[in-house]
C-alpha cells in the first residue's frame, strides 16, 4: 500500500476517540504480553536466548552475500528457482510473471508482510488474478480493504460484530437474516469459503519467516494451516522474503523459532512449523510442481550499509508494538503503511523515505520497553534516537522545534548565561506556582499544558541543589 | 532477472566492504566464533522425555492414547472415531510402518495419495520432539503432506522409541536419513486454530479440528 505515514498526527487523534479500537486494543495488552511473560519466565535462560539470537543475526548479515549465494545454490539443488528482486516495481512483475505462465486464475495466500511491502495484491489484481488472503486475520481485512494494523494480528482492529457485518456483505450478498454471532460460527463460515479456494487455486504464494542457507529452506510459521494448503495444493508455490531473513543453519533455525513463537503469541511452538524445500520430488504423490523464491531487496542494502544495520535482525514477532505505549494508544493504522509501532517507526522512514514519514520517529516517549524485549535485541529506542538526528540534519524537523533548539543551543553553550537565566526563570515559575503548585497553562508549551499540568518548580534549580548536597556531603 | 542479482549483490559486497571473493571457510569458522560451541537454550525439564512429550501436546489440545503394539493401532483409531461424528472411513497414509495395523472390520480403510477426500486422515510421524510436545512429519509418496491438513480428524501414529528431546537431535538424526529434506517437514503441536477474532483461541481455523495422537511402545 501507498504510505500515509505523513498524515500521522490527525490519524492518531482519530484512533484516539473510537471505541471499537480502544476495546480491541486492550485486548492486545491483556492478551499478548501475559502470554509471553508466562512463557518466557519458564525458559531457563531466555536473555541467554536472545544474545544467541542476536549474535547469529549480526554473524548473518556481515556475510550476507556468502549465505545468500549457499541459499540459491541449495534452492537449486532442491530443483526450486531463485528471483531477486531489487524493488517493488521488479517484486510486482517476477510475481505476476510466474502467474501468467501459470495461467493461473485463482491465487491463494498466506500471510506475507514483505508482500504487503511490495503491493502483491494490487499487482496481481491488475493482472486480472483472483487473489484470496487465507489467514482470517488477512482474509477479514482484505474484504473491508484495509490494511493490517499488527504485523501477526492483521485484524485486531475489527470487532465480532464488524466481521460479521463484513461476512454477511460479501459471503451472503447482506441477505442474512440472523447474523452470525459467535466466534466459532464466523471462523467456520469463513473455514468453509476458503476451503473451496484452496482446492481451486492454480498459485500458491506465502512468505517465510526464515531461510537456511544450508539447506536452501524457508520455515513458515503458523497456527491455522493456512500457509500448509496454500503451499501445498496449487501446482506452483511462490514465496517471497526480505534478504535479511536468512540464517546459516538448522540449529540457528531452531534458536529463532524458539524466539520467534514466544515473542509473538506466547506460545513455546506455533500448531504449524513447517520447513518447505524445492517443489514435489519425483515420487511424491501431492505437492506442487514448481517451486519460486522470490529474494526482495527494497531498501535492505541500504540499511546494511550504514548505523541502521541492527533493524535488519528483525524477526517480525510484533513484541516492540505489544508492549509500546504509543501502539496501545493509537493502534497500527496510525503509522499509516504495513510496518507499525517501534519497528514500524524505524523502518517506514528508511524504506519509504524521511521526507514523508516526519512524526514517526517522534511518536515515542524512549521509554525502552520494546528494546526490553525484542527477541533479537535491536535498539530501537536508540534508532528512533537517530533518526530524528537524521531528520535535523536533513532539515525536516519543524522549523519551531529547529528554532526553539537553536536558542536552547546558544545559552547552554554561555554556561554562565544558562545559569543565571535558569536561575531566575525557575525562582519565578516556584513563586507564581507556589499556591496551587502547579500550572494549567504555559505560554510556549500550549502543547504540553493541554493534556495535563505542569507542577510548579521548587524555586532552585538542579546544579544549585546538587552543588549544596555536595557541599553538604563533604 | 540476473542484473537485479548482481546488482543485490554488489551492493551487499560494497556494504560490507568486502575486498576479494568470501571464503566459506572463513564463515564458518566465524559462525562458531559468534555462537559458541555449545548448543542453544532450550527447555529444560524433570523426569522422562516421553512424560514431556504427552504433557506438551496435552497442552496444545492434542490428546494421545498409548498401545502396546502396531498391530493394536487400529483399535485405538477405531476407539476414538466411535466417540466423534467421524464416521467409519479411514484414509491411512501409505507408509509400510502402517501395513502392521490391524483394522477393525467395521472401519474402511483407504490408502490415500493425498487428503483431498479424506474426513480421517492416519499419518505416520519421524519423531516426536518432547520439548514442545510436537509431530515431526517428513512429507512424500509414504505420508502425503496434505493428509495432514485437509482431514477434520488427524490421527498420528508415533513410536515412543521416537521420541526425542530437543530440535537438535531431529536435525542430528534427519541428516542422517536419506532424502532430507523432503519437500515439506512439518512441526505439527496441535490441532489448528486461530484467535483472529477478538483474541479468542478458536480450534479448527484451516487445518483438522482436532489431532490424536497414537503412541506405539516399543
Ligand atoms: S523489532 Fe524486535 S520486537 Fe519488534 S518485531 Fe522486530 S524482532 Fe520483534
Amino acid at each position: 500500500m501507498e504510505s500515509r505515514a505523513q498524515y500521522f498526527k490527525p490519524a492518531a487523534r482519530e484512533a484516539l476517540h473510537n471505541p471499537d479500537l480502544q476495546q480491541a486494543l486492550a485486548n492486545v495488552q491483556a492478551g499478548f504480553v501475559g502470554k509471553r511473560k508466562f512463557v518466557v519466565d519458564r525458559f531457563p535462560d531466555f536473555e541467554g536466548l536472545r544474545e544467541r539470537g542476536r549474535r547469529i543475526k549480526d554473524h548473518t548479515l556481515a556475510n550476507l552475500d556468502v549465505y545468500l549465494e549457499q541459499f540459491e545454490a541449495q534452492v537449486h539443488a532442491a530443483g526450486g528457482h531463485v528471483h531477486w528482486a531489487g524493488t517493488q516495481d521488479e517484486a510486482q512483475k517476477i510475481v505476476t510473471d510466474i502467474c501468467r505462465q501459470a495461467d493461473a486464475r485463482i491465487v491463494t495466500k498466506g500471510k506475507t508482510m514483505a508482500g504487503e511491502e511490495v503491493e502483491l495484491n494490487e499487482a496481481l489484481e491488475a493482472a486480472g488474478v483472483e487473489t484470496v488472503e487465507t489467514d482470517l486475520g488477512e482474509y477479514i481485512i482484505q474484504l473491508a480493504h484495509e490494511p493490517p494494523s499488527h504485523i501477526i494480528a492483521p485484524a485486531i482492529h475489527k470487532t465480532r460484530q464488524q466481521i460479521s457485518d463484513l461476512f454477511n456483505e460479501h459471503h451472503h450478498r447482506g441477505t442474512l437474516k440472523d447474523k452470525l454471532r459467535e466466534v466459532p460460527e464466523l471462523v467456520d463460515e469463513a473455514r468453509g469459503i476458503l476451503r473451496q479456494k484452496f482446492l481451486s487455486a492454480d498459485v500458491g504464494i506465502t512468505g517465510a519467516n526464515c531461510l537456511v542457507a544450508e539447506t536452501g529452506s524457508l520455515f513458515l510459521v503458523t497456527n491455522e494451516g493456512n500457509g500448509d494448503l496454500t503451499h501445498s495444493l496449487p501446482r506452483v508455490h511462490v514465496a517471497i522474503a526480505g534478504i535479511e531473513k536468512l540464517v546459516p543453519t538448522l540449529e540457528d533455525a531452531a534458536t529463532q523459532l524458539r524466539l520467534l513463537a514466544r515473542s509473538a503469541t506466547g506460545q513455546d511452538m506455533t500448531a504449524y512449523t513447517t520447513m518447505v524445500t524445492g517443489p514435489r520430488r519425483a515420487p511424491d504423490t501431492d505437492g506442487p510442481e514448481e517451486f519460486h523464491i522470490v529474494l526482495l531487496d527494497n531498501g535492505r542494502t541500504r540499511m546494511l550499509e550504514g548505523r541502521f544495520r541492527e533493524m535488519l535482525r528483525c524477526i517480525r514477532c510484533g513484541a516492540c508494538m505489544n508492549h509500546c505505549p504509543v501502539y496501545s494508544a493509537i493502534g497500527g493504522h496510525a503509522y499509516g503503511w504495513v510496518y507499525p509501532g517501534p519497528m514500524g517507526s524505524v523502518l517506514t522512514p528508511l524504506i519509504v523515505g524521511l521526507d514523508r514519514t516526519r512524526d514517526l520517529p517522534n511518536a515515542c516517549t524512549l521509554n525502552g520497553r520494546c528494546q526490553s524485549v525484542c527477541p533479537v535485541k535491536i535498539p530501537l529506542p536508540d534508532l528512533l534516537r537517530d533518526l530524528r538526528e537524521e531528520q535535523y540534519q536533513h532539515n525536516l524537523t519543524p522549523r519551531t522545534t529547529r528554532w526553539g533548539l537553536a536558542v536552547w543551543a546558544w545559552f547552554a553553550r554561555r554556561p554562565r548565561l544558562y545559569n543565571a537565566l535558569a536561575r531566575a526563570g525557575i525562582g519565578a515559575m516556584g513563586r507564581i506556582g507556589r499556591r496551587k503548585g502547579r500550572f494549567r497553562h504555559l505560554p510556549l508549551a500550549g502543547g504540553w499544558t493541554a493534556g495535563r499540568d505542569f507542577p510548579a518548580p521548587q524555586r532552585t534549580t538542579f546544579q544549585a541543589a546538587w552543588r549544596q548536597q555536595r557541599g553538604a556531603n563533604r | 532477472m540476473s542484473d537485479a542479482r548482481e546488482r543485490i549483490l554488489g551492493r551487499i559486497r560494497t556494504a560490507l566492504g568486502r575486498e576479494g571473493p568470501p571464503d566459506a571457510e572463513a564463515t564458518r569458522s566465524a559462525r562458531q566464533a559468534a555462537v559458541g560451541d555449545g548448543p542453544s537454550q532450550r527447555p529444560e525439564w524433570q523426569g522422562d522425555d516421553l512424560a514431556r512429550f504427552q504433557q506438551c501436546l496435552e497442552a496444545a489440545a492434542g490428546t494421545w492414547v498409548a498401545v502396546p503394539s502396531m498391530a493394536e493401532v487400529g483399535r485405538a483409531v477405531a476407539d476414538y472415531l466411535a466417540e466423534r461424528p467421524a464416521g467409519t472411513a479411514v484414509h491411512r497414509a501409505p507408509d509400510p510402518a502402517l501395513d502392521a495395523v490391524d483394522w477393525p472390520d467395521h472401519l474402511t480403510v483407504e490408502t490415500a495419495r493425498d487428503g483431498r477426500a479424506a474426513l480421517v486422515g492416519v499419518s505416520r510421524a519421524l519423531a516426536g520432539m518432547a520439548e514442545t510436545g510436537s509431530l515431526a512429519l517428513a512429507s512424500g509418496p509414504d505420508n502425503p503432506a496434505t493428509l495432514a491438513f485437509l482431514p477434520d480428524y488427524h490421527i498420528i501414529v508415533l513410536r515412543t522409541a521416537d521420541v526425542v528431546p530437543w530440535f537438535e537431535d531431529i536435525w542430528a538424526r534427519m541428516r542422517q536419513t536419506d532424502g532430507f529434506p523432503p519437500r515439506s517437514f512439518n512441526f505439527i503441536t496441535g490441532p489448528s486454530r486461530t484467535a483472529d477474532v477478538e483474541q479468542t483461541l478458536q480450534l479448527g481455523a484451516h487445518g483438522p479440528r482436532s489431532l490424536h495422537v497414537v503412541l506405539v511402545e516399543t
